[in-house]
C-alpha cells in the first residue's frame, strides 16, 4: 500500500541503487503525472544525472515498456542494475 | 537417521524431493560472495551434481563475505577450493571445479549438459551471456547481484508450458557502461548482504527443482540490507525486445586476456621487452608507487598513454583484478593482435602472490 494513495494529486517515489544517492532526484510523495513519459520528463528536470542512466521503471510493480498511463496514487519504482556479487 | 531426514519430512517434499535434487545438475558460475552461500546449501540439500565456474583466486579482502575460505586458501583458485571445501564436507555430492571465467567460447560446453545456472557473476557482461546462452539452451538461470546494501535476484528464463520465456534482456533491453556500475570493491559490502542473496538463490533453485512453491519466472526481488525489507516485482516481454540469434563471440580469431599472478607478471616484465605494466587506478587509490609502470586512470580511452602503442604484451593492474579483467576483454575485441593480461586480484593481492600458474582444466570428483 503506497503511502500517497490517499493524498490527491500525488503518487509516490523509489529509487535504488545507485539512483537512491542521485543530487536532486526526489523519493516519496511526489506530484501525479498523466503518464510515464511525463513523468520521465520532470523527473529528468529535477535530476539532470538521472538521464544518463540506464534503469527501468516499474508501475505498481510491474515493468513497463512504453508510455502508460499513471493512476493516482500509483507507486512508482526507478530500478538500475547491479552487478556487484 | 539419514541426513536429509528433516526436509524429506516436510509436506509437498518427501521422497519426490528428494530424489529430484539427487538427479539435478546445477551450474554455479562465480564463487564470490553470492556463489559460497549458494553453493553451500545447494551441497546440504543434497543436489547431486553441482559444476563451479570461476577462473579468478581467493584474496583475503574476500573472507568477510566469501565463507567457504579461510586465510590457507589465499591464492588459490576460487573454484577448486570451493570444490575441496564441499568434497570434505558433503562426500556425495559430485562437484567439478572449472578454473576459468565464463566467456562465449565455453559457456555454451559448460551449461549445455546442467538442468539449472546460478547467476553468482560479478559483471554485467557475464549476466547477458547468460541470457543469451540459457534461452539458446533452453536453460532456467537465476540471477543474484548486490549494490551497497541493496540485492537483487529472479529467475529468468523458465516458462510455465506453452508460455513465453521471460528474460533479463527485457528488463534491461540495452547493455549498460561498465562504468555504471561499480563492483564491490569500490562501493563496500558487508558479508551478510551476499549471504542473504545467494542463500535466496539456493532457496529459489530448490524450489524450482523440486517444483515445491513458488518459483515464477521475471518475479524480480529487491532486498536492503539496512531495513530488512523485501520488494518485489513483476517483468513482463517487451514487444521492442531486441533478442540475439546466438551469443555473439567476443573474440573471434583473437586471443583471449590471460588472467596472470604477480609472480607471472613479473616474469613478463623480465623477459618479454615488449611488455608493460598499466596502473588502472584512479589517482586517490594510489598507495605505494612502482616504478616503470605505466599509470592509465580507469583506462578511460582518451587517457591512454601513447607508450601503449608499441606494446604487444600489456599488463592491466587495477586495484582488485575486476576492472583490469573488464578492460583488457573489450581492448582484446579492438585488437587482438596484443596480448593483454589482468593480474589477479590487483593491488590488493600484492602481498599474497599465488604459487600457483594460469588457468587450471576442470577436474571432477
Amino acid at each position: 500500500m503506497s503511502s500517497a494513495e490517499n493524498i490527491p494529486n500525488t503518487c509516490h517515489l523509489r529509487a535504488f541503487g545507485m539512483l537512491a544517492g542521485l543530487s536532486g532526484l526526489p523519493v516519496g510523495a511526489i506530484p501525479h503525472f498523466e503518464d510515464t513519459d511525463a513523468l520521465r520528463n520532470w523527473l529528468h528536470a529535477q535530476c539532470p544525472e538521472l538521464a544518463n542512466k540506464v534503469y527501468a521503471l516499474a508501475l505498481n510493480r510491474e515493468l513497463i515498456h512504453t508510455n502508460t498511463p499513471i493512476p493516482q496514487g500509483a507507486e512508482i519504482a526507478l530500478l538500475p542494475p547491479f552487478s556487484g556479487g | 537417521m539419514g541426513r536429509f531426514d528433516r526436509q524429506i519430512a516436510l509436506p509437498g517434499f518427501g521422497t519426490a524431493g528428494q530424489e529430484r535434487l539427487d538427479s539435478a545438475r546445477v551450474a554455479i558460475v562465480g564463487m564470490g560472495g553470492l556463489g559460497c552461500p549458494a553453493l553451500l546449501y545447494l551441497a546440504a540439500a543434497g543436489v547431486g551434481f553441482i559444476r563451479i565456474i570461476d577462473g579468478d583466486r581467493v584474496q583475503e579482502s574476500n573472507l568477510n563475505r566469501q565463507v567457504l575460505f579461510g586465510q590457507e586458501d589465499i591464492g588459490k583458485y576460487k573454484a577448486e577450493a570451493a570444490a575441496e571445501r564441499i568434497r570434505r564436507q558433503f562426500p556425495d555430492v559430485r562437484t567439478e571445479a572449472v578454473s576459468v571465467f565464463l566467456e562465449a567460447g565455453n559457456a555454451s560446453e559448460l551449461l549445455s549438459d546442467c538442468d539449472l545456472v546460478l547467476d553468482c557473476s560479478d559483471t554485467i557482461e557475464t549476466r547477458y551471456l547468460l541470457d543469451d546462452t540459457c534461452l539458446t539452451l533452453g536453460r532456467p538461470w537465476i540471477m543474484g547481484a548486490i549494490f551497497g546494501n541493496e540485492g537483487m535476484l529472479a529467475l529468468w528464463n523458465a516458462p510455465p508450458e506453452g508460455e513465453p520465456p521471460i528474460l533479463y534482456r527485457h528488463l534491461y533491453p540495452t547493455v549498460p557502461d561498465a562504468a555504471q556500475l561499480p563492483a564491490c570493491d569500490l562501493t563496500g559490502v558487508l558479508g551478510v548482504l551476499p549471504g542473504t542473496i545467494g542463500t535466496a538463490q539456493a532457496a529459489t533453485a530448490i524450489r524450482w527443482i523440486c517444483a515445491y512453491g513458488d518459483a515464477v519466472q521475471g518475479k524480480v526481488k529487491m532486498y536492503h540490507l539496512l531495513d530488512d525489507a523485501w520488494y518485489s516485482w513483476m517483468v513482463k516481454p517487451g514487444a521492442d525486445t531486441q533478442m540475439p540469434d546466438a551469443p555473439q563471440e567476443t573474440q573471434p580469431g583473437g586471443q583471449a586476456v590471460q588472467v596472470i599472478t604477480w609472480q607471472e607478471a613479473e616474469l613478463l616484465r623480465q623477459n618479454e621487452a615488449q611488455a608493460v605494466w598499466v596502473d588502472l587506478r584512479e589517482f586517490h587509490e594510489r598507495g605505494e608507487e612502482e616504478t616503470a609502470v605505466l599509470h592509465w586512470p580507469g583506462g578511460d580511452v582518451s587517457l591512454r598513454p601513447q607508450e601503449l602503442e608499441h606494446c604487444r604484451h600489456i599488463v592491466l593492474i587495477c586495484r582488485s583484478g575486476k576492472r583490469s579483467l573488464q578492460l583488457g576483454r573489450h581492448l582484446t575485441q579492438q585488437d587482438p593482435f596484443i596480448q593483454y593480461y589482468s593480474v589477479s586480484g590487483g593491488w590488493d593481492a600484492r602481498k599474497h602472490p599465488s604459487p600457483e600458474t594460469t588457468h587450471q582444466h576442470p577436474s571432477e570428483t
